[in-house]
């Protein structure tokens, strides 16, 4: 029998002689959401500067650098102007655009500043709400075949979107394997420590 | 391009033509080849060659243009409207397997999914690799309930050849020696995890007629040295096989059977050849070769020889013979029945049960495993007990797994702490989806539509199925008895579910020219030659009487096997 190394090798010449994956991916490889370079002003394709700089603010509430890397050091905003530039339909773009408006009106409202001026304190209060508000519309959504969605809820799945599916969500703050080889049905968890990316 | 205009007739002129290299094509280029046949295989798109061409092999999810492969939705509106309905087919990752549905439109009279790829190999690439027998009682059902025509073989004619196809293209598995799912030439079985192991437990414990097992996959789990010899290795449980397997793991054409082919030397493949027309000649009622017509050049040129496979898919092979007309033909190829393009079927699904299960939190897996569990067919089985107010059965697919990173998303809650959450796997969830048979009706159609053209300017296919009252009563058993098993096994959250089905995205199309002892009531005999042209054999899912509620892939590979064996044997013998 061929053991998991001869097939890799033999996969890796097929490839045309590639050493890893991430170097046969190369040509496709143009617009995968990297982590920013420092001191770097990015240039988005559809946030307005001041979009960008609220969408900055929400990811880093939602998914924020602690011991480990958060959603902005891993590159989920331009993931994000990515996404709505070049992926989402216009009714989508519309319910983004609106809500990032939205959310510096009641920040305005409540604080006289912009969102991503507010403290983390602020910025939390302020998101806590329209959580609660996501949750409840999508709760008495419930049934409804093509319910429309609420800003909040988006800007959540997006920004966790980019984490999970950046190589240091998949690789380091979770685990990855790209050929697992083995199937093991059933290993205890204390075995295995963390998720599976994949 | 092809260079076959450039060629003489006599260069133009093989022992026999296989049109189509996908799952059928493949088997009938391989056996008709290994027989000694020089063979022509015909392929309408372009050359995929094993490994080299696929192309995503080793992407991880943030090697994509965008990570994760999502398409453009702009692009999805301009070329991909009907293919990406099942959800999951347009992908960065895979969706250069699936045509464009600009360049090849076609016309529903009622929603129709007619999910398909134009290349070497065909959907071999993409296919979903389970791989069922059909039983005894599949092959006697219409003639029992009187339902389309009987089929005229039976179980017995076509086991020799799955366990011809079985032990080559190697399939996984467990023996459970039911009648109803044929056991067959295993290699060693996937592990179930231990949510699946309590619901098999439980559920026949409960239910003694109900058995659940793993399912049976064209996977290699044990090489045999035929299969190393060929290239072809052990499954690495990546489950990224529709991007192509460069490890071979899985069947399909490409890596496989064309390859065997091809190390006979009498193996001649033509990518972007789009057969449009079988040529007959009325003085031998014999078919004499095939015009072609290329892809790329718009060139047109003939092509000859003694013995024609149509492979070309179900509605494809019914599509080349409802457009070759001809004085003794004036209504489609072989079609003195009028059953030509009738009898469409499909498997309908997208109905079953989920539910989510406490406990277990210690346990987890590792490696994902390209396979699911099975619960064969339990009712109608011939007896009182399992006797429903529908005719016919159904099997569930399905699986147990921990909730990943997605989880949290549509609960309250973001920060620090949704993120360590994260960090662990949720809790186990189950579900499982009922695939049903669908029973032939006569009105079920494809017929040619000329208005509408492709990218070729050729004319295209009009679709007019549906399912009816005993697919409907079939669909609410399907929900009712998914609860009741995950139920039994003491799961919570129990919940049916039901999404509308619409026929096509089983992607089992089956039908179409089908096989039955009268040439008045049938298209092709029982070795799927057309009945008023006996060198043609057709031998993809249009052959079907009837459909089973099984995967269809390992039947035609038996059929064309058993096919070809039939051909040869009538070419020495002079009768073809």
């Amino acid at each position: 029998m061929i053991d998991r190394r001869e097939l890799l090798q033999r996969a890796a010449a097929m490839l045309g002689g590639a050493v890893s994956a991430s170097a046969a991916a190369g040509v496709l490889a143009g617009c995968v959401a990297t982590p920013p370079v420092e001191g770097d002003t990015p240039d988005y394709s559809w946030f307005t500067p001041t979009e960008a700089a609220t969408m900055t603010a929400l990811a880093a509430r939602i998914i924020p650098a602690t011991d480990t890397l958060g959603a902005v050091e891993v590159g989920a905003v331009p993931y994000i102007d990515n996404m709505m530039a070049n992926y989402h339909e216009p009714q989508e773009r519309q319910i983004l655009r609106e809500g990032l408006a939205r959310i510096d009106r009641e920040s305005q409202a409540a604080h006289q500043r912009p969102f991503a001026a507010l403290t983390e304190d602020q910025q939390v209060q302020l998101m806590t709400g329209w959580d609660e508000e996501a949750y409840a519309q999508s709760q008495s959504d419930i049934g409804k075949s093509d319910p429309p969605r609420h800003f909040f809820r988006m800007t959540k799945e997006l920004t966790t979107l980019a984490f999970f599916t950046s190589e240091y969500g998949a690789t380091e703050f979770l685990q990855y394997k790209a050929v697992p080889g083995e199937w093991r049905a059933d290993v205890p968890y204390s075995e295995i420590g963390r998720a599976w990316a994949t | 391009m092809t260079d076959l205009a450039s060629k003489s007739r006599e260069e133009r002129t093989f022992d026999a033509i296989v049109v189509g290299s996908g799952i059928s094509g493949g088997w009938a280029a391989k056996e008709l080849c290994e027989k000694g046949l020089k063979t022509l295989v015909l392929e309408r798109g372009p050359q995929v060659k094993h490994g080299t061409d696929y192309k995503t092999f080793g992407h991880n999810p943030w090697d994509f243009r965008f990570p994760g492969g999502r398409v453009p939705q702009e692009e999805i509106d301009r070329h991909y409207p009907k293919q990406s309905r099942t959800g999951y087919t347009i992908n960065d990752a895979w969706k250069h397997w699936f045509v464009k549905d600009d360049e090849h439109p076609y016309t529903e009279v009622s929603r129709f999914d007619w999910m398909r790829g134009y290349q070497v190999g065909g959907r071999s690439i993409t296919w979903g690799r389970q791989s069922y027998r059909h039983s005894p009682m599949d092959f006697e059902a219409n003639a029992r309930e009187g339902v389309g025509v009987d089929w005229p073989i039976r179980y017995e004619d076509l086991a020799p050849w799955y366990d011809h196809v079985e032990s080559w293209i190697g399939v996984s598995g467990r023996e459970e020696g039911l009648a109803h799912l044929p056991d067959g030439k295993f290699q060693p079985p996937m592990a179930f995890n231990v949510v699946e192991t309590t619901l098999k437990e439980k559920v026949e414990a409960r239910f003694p007629e109900r058995r659940i097992t793993i399912g049976r996959t064209a996977h290699l789990t044990k090489p045999t040295d035929e299969q190393v010899k060929l290239g072809r290795g052990q499954c690495q449980n990546r489950n990224l096989c529709m991007r192509g397997c460069a490890f071979g793991a899985y069947f399909s054409s490409n890596g496989s059977t064309l390859i065997a082919a091809d190390h006979t030397g009498n193996m001649t493949l033509q990518p972007d050849a789009v057969v449009t027309e079988i040529i007959f000649d009325p003085e031998t009622s014999r078919a004499t070769g095939v015009r072609v017509l290329d892809a790329e050049t718009g060139d047109r040129v003939e092509v000859y020889a003694k013995v024609i496979f149509l492979c070309a898919s179900t509605l494809n092979s019914a599509w080349i013979m409802m457009h070759s007309v001809s004085d003794r033909f004036p209504n489609g190829f072989g079609n003195d029945s009028g059953q030509l393009g009738r009898n469409i079927m499909d498997h309908h699904f997208l109905v079953g049960a989920q539910a989510e299960v406490e406990g277990f939190e210690d346990r987890y897996y590792s490696g994902r495993r390209p396979n699911g569990i099975y619960i064969p067919r339990f009712r109608n089985l011939g007896d009182d007990e399992t006797k429903k107010d529908f005719l016919r059965g159904y099997g569930y697919q399905g699986g147990a797994s921990r909730e990943g990173w997605q989880r949290l998303v549509a609960e309250l809650g973001f920060g620090a702490g949704m993120k360590e959450k994260l960090q662990d796997p949720g809790a186990w969830t189950i579900g499982i989806t009922g695939f049903g048979e669908m029973l032939p009706y006569e009105d079920n159609t494809i017929s040619l539509n000329h208005e509408v053209r492709d990218i070729h300017g050729l004319p295209t296919l009009t679709m007019d199925v549906t399912i009816r009252d005993n697919e409907l009563a079939m669909r609410k058993d399907m929900q009712e008895a998914g609860v009741e098993m995950l139920e039994a096994a003491g799961f919570q959250n129990v919940r049916g579910y039901e999404r509308p089905y619409a026929p096509g995205l089983g992607i089992h199309e089956m039908g179409a020219a089908r096989m039955g002892r009268d040439p008045n009531t049938s298209v092709l005999n029982g070795w799927c030659q057309v009945h008023a042209s006996p060198n043609v054999y057709v031998t993809d899912g249009s052959a079907m009487t009837s459909a089973s509620c099984v995967n269809p892939s390992l039947t035609y590979m038996a059929l064309t096997a058993r096919a070809a064996d039939h051909a040869v044997t009538q070419l020495k013998r002079g009768e073809l």
